[in-house]
């Protein structure tokens, strides 16, 4: 009986590595469970007492009277129904104790009504008293231990027994029945305790196990989110076109990204972790804004600064710094911004210009007014004299004069022509049309200078809207120009194409122009020469009204040819080498299509 | 037939070129009225018969673009040549549709100015006659 009890045990084996739920059902060939082990046992009861009863009624004495039967038939019924009671019914202490309380009865009416109270089978009520520990209760377990040993007192006295006085042989039987209980019920109290330890412990396994995994998961996910926020803020300082160059509190760069290199020209491989007094010298600005961030933490502006990149251009930059803090607030580097300002003092420069150009056509326009009043009279009266004198000589002089002030007319003229305002009468024109045209018109210059055309007109270009007077006058004014740089001979060449979209074009406007409307397409008439070329520093000023460095020549050509082709809504554009020749390019829109 | 002389009345308030146009003209045989601002214009077109008026543009009281209607209020035959510093400007006076007869840019080459008279006052009879 003491193996059965270990057999209970074990139905809940302490390293069983799942939860040990009671109520889960018993998996076959590992255990019997409770229900399993309690109907054994009930099975075993019936069959000592059938057996007993069988022996004894071989002995002669006593009959299988019908009650006797009844009660036997009921009870072998009532172990034969135990596998269709629901699991749960066997954890319930109620249930459990009513099961009981019906063996004792059942063992007590059987003795009874087999009338073999003298038999020693008061040994079987162990039995149940044993079985009754599987309610994991002492208390149930001494009740029922209570209760058998009152039935079998009730049996003795039946059976002609007595209990007082008392018959020693029989009192001294109820300890025993009551160690067994206590032994049983502590057994089933350590058992349950265990059982509840190790359930415990199997939750806590779990919990344990269940954080373990969220954790995993946490981490997995903190990782992914923290590698994507990597790539995203390696990706606004990789796309942001401003330069960040961020050096660290111990005075090293730790950040040059790639808006810094398409500024400077100096790459992120070289400068990362470079000390910043080691700074390549284009950047010693940058290095000293940087250092000066770091010890006096604060924040820096410089505006109007210039660096030398690695292509070794200066270029216009403003910088920007900034003290970089921690999460605690203490200082852990400076940060320095760059923004290259090329195109925006280009754009200022343009503004500036056009804005003088108007101021000065306004003016010029006032002066050649009232130099054209005078103008007016003295031609006249030189004519007049002329005409009136007799004197071949003197009439020489008032012809002179007369000449002088048509030259002067002239000059007047082209600075009216400079301020006028703007009209153009547009027409749909041929560029290619209107540049042969041009070049047939000055072919005898061309051939006195000893200069060869080289052509390149795109046979497939479409028409611009174009007032021809106007934009003829800049043709001819820049073939002019090409001539007179090629006072020794050499090639002049003609060149018409269509663009679209953004074409690389060095130059003084070019870039600026291109970007502000590199989405139109345009008609680019191109006029070069192999002459001397325009020295940088007079390639700023070739637009300038009154800007010439030949010795016959107003310097207004350009300005005008400049303002026609705005007026176009177009530009005129240069390139030119010193010693290998200049290119002039005016650029004119296509009108919608 | 009788000869009357042609009256022309010049308006220009720069005294030199006044006094140009004056010895030209007269030269050719008109008789030259002369005009130093717009107002002086207006006096004399009220006073005495002209038979063509030539002005400058930009006068001290007014711009020949104020006058000229008002001197086509009471004359609107009269033939008109203007002169100018501004070389264009003949296409705004179009514009306005003052019928003017002739556009001259200043310096004002005389050769041309006479003939244009000589051929503008001669349609002018014709019409008379």
């Amino acid at each position: 009986m003491l193996n059965s009890i270990a057999s209970t045990t074990q139905a809940f084996p302490w390293n069983s590595k799942g939860p040990a739920d009671s109520s889960e059902a018993p998996k076959p060939g590992f255990h019997l469970g409770k229900k399993g082990i309690l109907s054994a046992f009930r099975l075993l009861v019936f069959l000592a007492l059938a057996v007993l009863l069988y022996y004894k009624d071989q002995n002669s004495q006593i009959l299988f009277t019908g009650r006797l039967t009844a009660l036997l038939g009921a009870y072998l019924l009532s172990i034969l129904v135990m596998p269709l009671l629901k699991n749960a019914w066997v954890e319930d202490n109620a249930a459990l104790s009513a099961i009981f309380l019906t063996d004792i009865l059942f063992i007590t009416g059987t003795i009874y009504l087999g009338g073999i109270q003298d038999v020693d089978l008061f040994l079987i009520l162990f039995t149940t008293i044993f079985i009754s520990a599987l309610s994991q209760d002492v208390k149930s377990v001494f009740a029922i231990a209570v209760v058998s040993c009152s039935l079998y007192s009730f049996l003795q006295v039946r059976g002609g027994g007595r209990l007082f006085p008392a018959d020693t042989e029989i009192l001294v039987r109820f300890p025993f029945l009551f160690v067994a209980a206590s032994l049983s019920g502590f057994l089933a109290m350590e058992t349950k305790k265990h059982k509840e330890d190790r359930q415990h412990l199997a939750d806590m396994n779990r919990f344990l196990a269940e954080q373990a995994d969220s954790s995993v998961q946490k981490y997995v996910e903190t990782n992914r989110k923290l590698k994507t926020l990597l790539e995203y803020h390696h990706c606004v300082l990789a796309s942001i076109k401003t330069g960040i160059i961020v050096a660290r509190n111990d005075g090293r760069i730790r950040t040059f990204n790639s808006g810094a290199r398409q500024i400077t020209g100096f790459v992120e491989a070289e400068m990362a972790e470079k000390p910043l007094g080691e700074l390549p010298g284009g950047l010693a600005p940058v290095a000293a804004a940087l250092k000066r961030t770091l010890e006096e933490e604060k924040s820096f502006v410089q505006d109007h600064l210039e660096l030398t990149t690695a292509r070794s251009e200066t270029i216009p930059v403003t910088l920007e710094t900034s003290v970089l803090k921690g999460g605690n607030g203490e200082v852990i580097g400076a940060i320095a911004t760059l923004r290259d300002m090329t195109l925006l003092r280009q754009m200022e420069t343009q503004l500036l210009r056009s804005e003088r150009f108007s101021a000065l056509g306004e003016m010029a326009a006032g002066v050649a007014h009232e130099i054209k009043n005078p103008l007016n009279a003295i031609s006249g009266f030189s004519r007049r004299l002329s005409a009136k004198l007799e004197d071949p000589a003197l009439r020489k002089y008032a012809d002179i004069i007369a000449e002088e002030v048509r030259r002067m007319d002239g000059i007047v003229n082209d600075v009216l022509e400079y301020s006028r305002p703007d009209h153009v009468n547009k027409a749909p024109s041929d560029m290619n049309q209107l540049l042969e045209e041009t070049a047939h018109f000055l072919h005898e210059k061309i051939e006195a200078a000893g200069v060869q055309v080289e052509w390149n007109l795109s046979p497939v270009l479409p028409q611009v809207e174009a007032d021809i007077p106007k934009v003829r006058q800049v043709a001819l004014n820049l073939i002019l120009n090409a001539l007179q740089a090629m006072p020794q001979g050499g090639k002049l060449s003609l060149k018409t194409r269509l663009i679209e979209g953004l074409v690389p074009q060095a130059g003084n406007d070019g870039a600026l122009f291109q970007q502000l409307f590199l989405q139109q397409k345009m008609v680019a008439v191109s006029v070069g020469d192999t002459g001397c070329g325009i020295p940088k520093e007079n390639i700023s000023k070739l637009f300038h009204p009154f800007f010439t460095t030949k010795i016959t020549g107003t310097g207004l050509g350009l300005s005008i040819c400049h303002k026609i082709i705005a007026a176009h809504g177009g530009n005129l554009d240069v390139e030119s080498e010193v010693g290998k020749g200049s290119t002039f390019t005016f650029y004119l829109p296509l009108g919608e299509d | 037939m009788e000869t009357r002389p042609f009256t022309i009345l010049v308006a220009e308030d720069e005294e030199a070129s006044r006094l140009l146009y004056f010895e030209e003209l007269s030269e050719e045989g008109y008789n030259v009225l002369l005009a130093g601002n717009g107002l002086q214009v207006l006096g004399i077109l009220e006073d005495q018969p002209v038979d063509l008026l030539m002005t400058d543009i930009k006068m001290p009281d007014m711009h020949a673009m104020e006058m000229i209607p008002l001197v086509r209020e009471d004359h609107p035959h009269l033939p008109i040549l203007v002169a100018s510093a501004f070389k264009g400007m003949e296409n705004d006076f179009a514009l306005k549709g003052f019928n003017i007869s002739g556009f001259f840019a200043k310096p004002v080459n005389m050769d041309s100015l006479k003939a244009t008279i000589k051929q503008v006052l001669s349609k002018k009879m014709a019409t008379v006659a």
